[in-house]
């Protein structure tokens, strides 16, 4: 099932801080992780990644860093910082609230 | 008919089967490069958009083979690529918040302001004052601060730390490298819930980590039109006082890795970061070296002591520590207890699986020589699609086929000197069987990670990978060949709880 856009556009950096969370990554990678673990539920347009990628980079939450595949091909992987395992924290924190308030509403008087 | 070759690619595109460029292939691949273009092209600054360029590139490359692999024609696949990429007229600008926030129209202020630069770089250049001061030695503080958020409260407490120093800096090609900051620390952090809705839970522990890294700050400086190269990990090897080089691909042997990250941090200047996976406890001395001969350099770290805090300096006492740790069990049911659900339209409910299941926790003590021991928190979980990451140092992910996993902690009091490192050493100490296995059970691979948060209290993590779901299991801890072993059982519930359906 796809979902609304916007749905997804409010969580991203949730999702890509999560994705982090166990172990470094390069783009395609968190990309297709993505849509495996949420059964394609999250697809998103592959180019949107970066922006957010490059944004959380600058704002400390991750460090990018390149290295070179057996077959010479070059990836640039993410490692998710002290600063942004925090962050995740937070944000998870904030979603965990938001969606439950949503269930809530959703379920009332049902 | 003979074959024609388009236009060549600029020496930066590397060939790959996205980009093949024989007439045959050329389905699709002037559209991809017209994204690429589109996509990049609000950047301004060229070594930013040549490094973002690069990334797409790579990420087209690899969606393409991932297509192919699947069946798709090579046409085809850039097809699929180019709509799953998007519009690049939103990737573009997008991009350009990120990277160029506020250059837009003023271009041209943007170019007088970089040759102001530049005239200054080159004064600096002339005058030497380009080098930022170095730092010889990373002065051991042992610090607590601690920060109110309201609803909690966040204490980070620097618990030890192993001072490093560096030899003098070198010129490496057009940079000048000095080590900034070389350290091992152990730290903790935790979060304190404050001004909950239910007031019985103030105060509870909410969260806790423990640091245990060290690593190797290095500065690059050099003149702003320089910019390291693509490469620059490849370029920079670890070698110890014993001769053993440090590996940072995937290596059998965990002790001796390290990974190289790199960023431009100012208009002259670089940091490299060299992060060692295990602390490098016997090691005096490491050398950095950069590059291949003849214009090969080193650079020296000398490593320190360790400089612990006194306990009773510390807000509680170990016994407290102890107590505190258990708490963290008493939360984790609320903090492991993940769900995959979502609300289907269609179906009009709820569907979806539960991500964890909680099985089991509980607590243990035991003795071995000189040390007791607890368990402080013994869980299992999983599902099929679990995953879990231990420790920053050493994140372990579990994806796909594993039904369950343990998740130990164990405190140890005592005389911690003689409990042995927590790298390799500590397999040859500690055992994990099945005992319904047999007499001859197979060795079950775990993951250890530790840290010593005070002189006599040290913490382990073990967490190792129940397929089966064994019901119990026994640790087999011996401090020394000779010793007979000092034996814990676990027993673990098969009856998961289930959530309550919403």
């Amino acid at each position: 099932m796809k979902i609304d856009k916007s749905l997804l556009s409010g969580s991203t950096s949730l999702l890509v801080l999560s994705l982090l969370k166990s172990g470094d990554k390069y783009g395609y990678e968190m990309i297709t992780l993505l849509e495996a673990v949420s059964n394609e539920v999250f697809q998103m347009k592959e180019g949107t990644l970066y922006p957010i990628l490059h944004n959380l980079e600058k704002k400390g939450y991750v460090k990018a860093y390149n290295q070179q595949t057996d077959k010479g091909r070059s990836r640039r992987y993410y490692h998710l910082t002290d600063k942004g395992a925090a962050q995740l924290i937070e944000e998870k924190t904030q979603w965990e609230v938001f969606s439950g308030a949503v269930n809530t509403v959703l379920h009332c008087g049902t | 008919m003979e074959k024609k070759t388009v236009k060549q690619e600029p020496a930066e595109w590397l060939p790959a089967a996205a980009w093949s460029q024989t007439l045959e292939d050329r389905t699709g691949i002037d559209s991809l490069r017209d994204w690429l273009k589109k996509a990049t092209r609000p950047l301004y600054w060229p070594p930013d958009r040549r490094q973002v360029r690069r990334e797409l590139r790579d990420h087209i490359d690899e969606r393409v083979e991932g297509l192919q692999n699947r069946g798709l024609s090579l046409g085809d696949a850039r097809r699929e690529t180019l709509k799953r990429m998007g519009d690049p007229a939103e990737t573009g600008a997008l991009l350009r918040q990120v990277h160029q926030p506020g250059l837009g129209w003023a271009l041209g202020v943007a170019r007088i302001v970089a040759i102001g630069l530049l005239l200054a770089v080159v004064v600096m250049l002339v005058s030497g004052e380009y080098n930022l001061p170095r730092i010889t030695k990373s002065h051991s503080v042992i610090s607590s601060r601690s920060i109110d958020y309201g609803d909690y409260v966040e204490n980070y407490t620097l618990v030890a730390e192993r001072s490093c120093s560096c030899s003098d800096k070198v010129q490496f090609g057009a940079f000048t490298v000095s080590c900034e900051e070389a350290v091992c620390r152990y730290d903790q952090w935790e979060r304190i819930s404050k001004q909950t809705d239910r007031p019985e839970l103030n105060g509870e522990l909410i969260q806790r980590n423990l640091g245990d890294t060290c690593y190797i700050r290095l500065r690059f400086t050099g003149a702003p039109w320089y910019d390291l190269p693509e490469h620059y990990s490849d370029l920079i090897r670890v070698v110890d006082d014993k001769g053993m080089e440090y590996q940072t691909e995937d290596a059998d042997t965990l002790e001796k890795k390290i990974s190289i990250t790199g960023s431009r941090t100012g208009l002259c200047s670089w940091e490299i970061y060299i992060r060692f996976a295990n602390r490098p406890e016997e090691t005096e001395w490491v050398d950095i070296i950069l590059g291949e001969k003849p214009a090969r350099k080193e650079l020296r770290i000398y490593f320190g002591g360790w400089r612990f805090q006194r306990m009773d300096a510390l807000p509680s006492e170990p016994q407290d520590f102890v107590e505190n740790f258990r708490k963290i069990k008493l939360n984790l049911d609320g903090i492991v207890w993940e769900q995959r659900r979502w609300y289907d339209e269609q179906q009009g409910r709820v569907v979806g699986e539960p991500l964890f299941k909680l099985g089991h926790y509980g607590s243990a003590e035991g003795q071995s020589g000189e040390i007791t021991f607890c368990v402080s928190q013994a869980l299992s979980m999983g599902d099929e699609e679990a995953y879990k990451t231990v420790s920053t140092n050493s994140p372990v992910y579990y994806y796909g086929d594993v039904k369950r996993f343990v998740d130990l902690t164990l405190v140890f009091r005592g005389d911690t000197e003689q409990l042995p490192l927590f790298t390799a050493s500590l397999r040859e100490k500690l055992r994990i069987v099945d005992p319904a296995r047999g007499s001859d059970a197979q060795e079950i691979e775990f993951i250890p990670v530790g840290t010593c948060v005070y002189q006599n209290v040290c913490v382990w993590r073990i967490v190792w990978k129940d397929p089966l779901g064994t019901e119990r299991y026994e640790l087999q801890y011996r401090q020394s060949p000779e010793e007979s072993a000092c034996v814990l059982r676990l027993d673990l519930e098969t009856d998961v709880k289930e959530e309550e359906n919403p």
